[in-house]
């Protein structure tokens, strides 16, 4: 068996996640579509990279993902198990996740060894002894040492949290990590730092990410593979190498020339987006990204393309 | 007669010994109709300089300078009410995150008409009526109809748009851009960009843009200052401190960068963190504890910005050679 | 490395150092000052009466019927004077601040330890819960707090134990509304996310996860709850159903004191001025302690 025919460590298949929204007693709600019929595959130790805008639904997506959302319709698998009701607390160990303000994603009011203990207190019967040495391990590997521990968040400094919350996110040996917008929040140079770790993690562990950003830069140099999303739909689905060489959805097209680069704007054509994101309460009937397209025609207004899969390269679009 | 001139601009927060170096003698030259990046991260100073020339800072912190003139006038010893005459008609500002730098208790429409009211008062038909021409040359489709919208209804981008609109309304000569796109989506930020470089132009405005984001920056950028632990290391033209930097920091914000590093080799990165307080006081260059190519001169004092051999303005010893 | 060791430059205090904290920030408020003092000088008192009060509270002294105080003309031996019934009253306030501050306490912790259970499980489980919790808050809440107290007590009968009681459920409602705002909030936030991707339960989440972020506006209802407390207790008192004669409660003291108001007014003012002033520590402790907390929950 070649490593190809090895079973992918999470699938997710046509997810959906609707939210009603109320407008009060008096107006007919609304339907917020934030995830409509997304389909994915993370294969073992590779990273996937999410890519999108606001309103493009990757948070909803990361959530599903992390098994924190439950979606209306579609099936998760992880490690081969599908994901229900009943199994979902077994399987958390197996998937954790990293998130974008770290500060906000640690526990103001405990030590960082009350957070990285709640992991361990919750799935294993590790006692104290064994805890806190485990504790002060994952301190080290992340970078930091293990007095660290007694200390509080506020006292760190933003890349210093981001390798806190890495450390709780790894102290399950989870074989999956979902990263959402990790590095945003940060400077350029702890963003790098912050990189770095992540690949050095992959190398050592194997673990699984699934990496949601937004910034193009970044993924081409974490990614395997990229899934663009816009409005909740997945239109475009390729290895890294490949998207960047070969993008066809036009939206692609756009988010890569709108991606700021060194050296000026005359390097590369910008493509101008006309208007500004459609509400996700209403999304449109046909293609999704038809209203802003600079190629969009009739048809793509009425048909909502499906996602083309040519080789490993999958396009949702009329035109491409 | 320059349009804004700084000499040695001190900013503290907290009394005595102890206080908290946010800005250490910054000297800042901008010309009429001329762009300057301001790039740092945080803890530079980059944002507290500004907040200092806007007259923003508050007790606990202290502003000083040798020279603060903004249009040849002294904004130092004005008093606050002609300090508040000139900033906001002729000096305007627009922050990072537009969703929150509006009041969301009031429609955008009234919110600019409050700035022209208290500028360039008119009728109110003939403030409505700007306030519609503002939004209609910021981009805002259907700028009639957004008069009556509520911050909360529009999206970051529209907001940010917004924001601008009430920044140029009295047509400033000098917009302050304080990381004007990091909240905002890559095609959004673009749009914003263009924009500003397209209304600098049309109303030959000095334009100050802070950023952490280099590529930004060097994208509209005439001169750009790079600033570390509330001083200025670094001061050139964007071309050339992109493409040869001599300060070993900008060099490293370099080369922080993944497009600048090469796939499947780690991105180069800046060990250390930016000096805390009790570091800004020791005399000596404070990047000497994260930078590689510290020698024993760098431990014994403070360096000064000067010009090198090059003629290139550096605050360092042993500044790079062009194309490290 | 590509990483290495961050130096822990930029944070200059490691340890959480809230004591030294609020010591630093009450320094420059004579008012908190003062009323800490007043407070720990009134908890000494109650705590040591029996040594520090020359005569029985209760007893009478029948030669010394509505003798003046010290600065109308009396003797040490009766420094504040005496009631109609001829009892030390200097005594009496002692004692009876004993009684201020347990009903105080209890009447908090009464109120505290039900009102953040309720809270926090109506913000977890906002659609079952939480909505019926509400509208019985929204109940007692729509009676005035007095004649609440009063129906409590007409119900149970008089009594200290009835009057906490009574007191402890007019206060209920704020504490499940303030628990189950600030919860609501703290659950939106990230870090809650995390715990619950890490497995905690429902238990977990709530008590140790969320509690503790929930405290501090609670500390503050808690400080000013103790106040309102010794005020409903007098008030009872007064109207003569709280506790009974020859109990020395300040508000029962001032009840039989009605009569007296013109010819020996020091038998209503010294109670009256015993309940406001300790009132009014209390609250100025309250708002210090909300100045404190607020910057510092901000600045974290």
């Amino acid at each position: 068996m070649g490593a190809n025919e090895m079973a992918p460590v999470l699938v997710a298949k046509d997810l959906t996640r609707r939210y009603r929204i109320r407008r009060g007693w008096f107006r007919k709600g609304g339907h917020l579509n934030a995830l409509r019929n997304v389909s994915l595959d993370l294969e073992e130790g590779k990273t996937l990279a999410i890519v999108g805008e606001s309103g493009s639904g990757k948070s909803t997506l990361a959530r599903v993902l992390a098994m924190v959302d439950v979606p209306d319709t579609g099936h998760l698998h992880i490690a081969g198990k599908p994901v229900n009701i009943d199994n979902r607390k077994q399987l958390r160990p197996l998937v954790q996740m990293v998130f974008q303000n770290p500060s906000a994603s640690l526990n103001p009011r405990k030590t960082v060894a009350a957070i990285l203990a709640e992991p361990l207190i919750v799935n294993t019967t590790l006692n104290r002894v064994e805890r806190r040495k485990r504790i002060g391990e994952m301190l080290e590997q992340v970078g930091l040492s293990a007095e660290h521990a007694n200390r509080y968040p506020h006292t760190f400094s933003g890349g210093q949290a981001q390798r806190i919350a890495i450390a709780r996110a790894m102290i399950l040996r989870p074989k999956i990590v979902i990263a959402d917008e990790p590095t945003s929040a940060l400077d350029v140079s702890i963003q790098a730092q912050i990189l770095n770790l992540f690949s050095d993690i992959q190398n050592r562990y194997g673990t699984s990410f699934i990496f949601v950003s937004h910034d193009l830069s970044v993924v081409r140099r974490v990614a395997d593979e990229v899934l663009v999303m816009y409005l909740g739909s997945a239109i475009e689905q390729a290895s890294t190498s490949e998207l960047f060489r070969a993008p066809r959805h036009p939206y692609t097209l756009a988010l890569l020339s709108s991606t700021p680069r060194m050296g000026g704007t005359g390097s590369i054509e910008r493509i101008q987006l006309e208007g500004e994101l459609p509400s996700p309460l209403e999304v449109p009937t046909g293609c999704v990204f038809a209203k802003r397209c600079p190629q969009a025609d009739g048809h793509c207004v009425q048909m909502p393309p499906a996602l083309e899969p040519r080789g490993r390269h999958s396009v949702s679009c009329h035109k491409a | 007669m320059s349009l804004l001139e700084i000499n040695n601009l001190h900013v503290r927060f907290g009394a005595g010994a102890t206080a908290f170096r946010a800005v250490q003698g910054l000297d800042l030259r901008l010309e009429v109709g001329e762009t300057l990046g301001i790039v740092g991260e945080s803890g530079s100073g980059k944002s507290v300089a500004m907040m200092a020339l806007m007259g923003l800072i508050e007790t606990p912190g202290q502003v000083t300078a040798e020279r603060l003139a903004f249009v040849g006038n002294d904004l130092l010893c004005a008093r606050p009410a002609a300090r508040r005459r000139m900033i906001g008609k002729d000096l305007s500002m627009v922050f990072q995150d537009p969703v929150t730098s509006l009041n969301p208790a009031y429609t955008i429409g009234s919110q600019i008409v409050e700035t022209l009211k208290t500028h360039a008062p008119a009728s109110r038909r003939a403030m409505k009526v700007r306030a519609e021409e503002l939004l209609a040359a910021v981009g805002i489709p259907e700028p009639k109809a957004r008069l009556a919208a509520y911050p909360h209804q529009l999206s970051g981008g529209l907001c940010q748009r917004a924001m601008i609109a009430m920044a140029i309304a009295c047509e400033p000569k000098l917009l302050i851009a304080d990381e004007p796109t990091t909240a905002l989506d890559v095609t959004v930020q673009a749009q914003i960009i263009d924009l500003l470089l397209e209304l600098q132009v049309r109303h030959h405005m000095g334009l100050i843009l802070i950023s952490h984001n280099l590529a930004v920056v060097s994208q509209i950028a005439d001169r750009v200052i790079v600033m570390y632990a509330g001083e200025v290391v670094e001061e050139a033209p964007a071309r050339t401190l992109f493409a040869s930097p001599k300060h070993p920091y900008t060099a490293a914000l370099l080369a922080a960068i993944p497009e600048n590093n090469p796939i499947g080799a780690p991105l180069y990165s800046l060990p250390g963190l930016v000096p805390g307080n009790l570091e800004r006081q020791a005399n000596r260059c404070l990047m000497a504890n994260r930078c590689d190519r510290v020698r024993e001169e760098c431990l014994l004092e403070r360096p000064c910005l000067a010009m090198d051999a090059d003629g290139r303005i550096v605050r360092c010893i042993a500044p790079l050679n062009g194309g490290q | 490395m590509a990483y290495s060791i961050p130096e822990s430059a930029t944070v200059e205090n490691a340890a959480d150092s809230s004591l030294s904290d609020v010591w630093q920030h009450l320094r420059h408020s004579p008012a908190s000052i003062l009323a800490i003092t007043y407070v720990i000088a009134l908890l000494l008192t109650a705590l040591f009466a029996p040594w520090l009060t020359l005569h029985n509270p209760v007893e009478q002294f029948r030669e010394h019927l509505l003798d003046a105080p010290l600065w109308r003309g009396g003797t040490l031996d009766f420094p504040f004077g005496t009631d109609d019934l001829g009892r030390d009253l200097l005594s009496r306030l002692i004692y009876g601040s004993r009684y201020s501050l347990f009903i105080g306490f209890t009447a908090i912790l009464a109120a505290l330890l039900p009102g953040v259970v309720l809270g926090m499980l109506s913000a977890f489980f906002p659609r079952f819960l939480g909505f019926g919790v509400m509208r019985a808050m929204d109940v007692l809440l729509a009676l005035p707090s007095l004649l609440l107290t009063v129906a409590v007590v007409a119900v149970l009968g008089s009594g200290l134990i009835n009057t906490i009681v009574a007191i402890a459920l007019v206060q209920l409602p704020g504490v499940v509304r303030l628990t189950r705002a600030t919860a609501i909030g703290e659950l939106a936030k990230e870090y809650v996310a995390a715990s619950r991707i890490a497995g905690a339960g429902v238990l977990r989440l709530l008590f140790i996860a969320v509690l503790p972020n929930c405290i501090p506006p609670l500390i503050v209802q808690a400080t000013l709850g103790f106040s309102v407390a010794i005020l409903d207790a007098a008030a009872l008192g007064f109207l003569g159903l709280g506790a009974q004669p020859p109990t020395p409660e300040w508000g029962t003291m001032l009840a039989s004191a009605r009569d007296f108001i013109e010819s020996a007014s020091w038998v209503v003012y010294l109670p009256g001025l015993a309940i406001m002033s300790t009132v009014l520590a209390i609250n100025l402790i309250g708002d210090g302690l909300r100045d404190l907390l607020d910057p510092k929950l901000r600045v974290r």
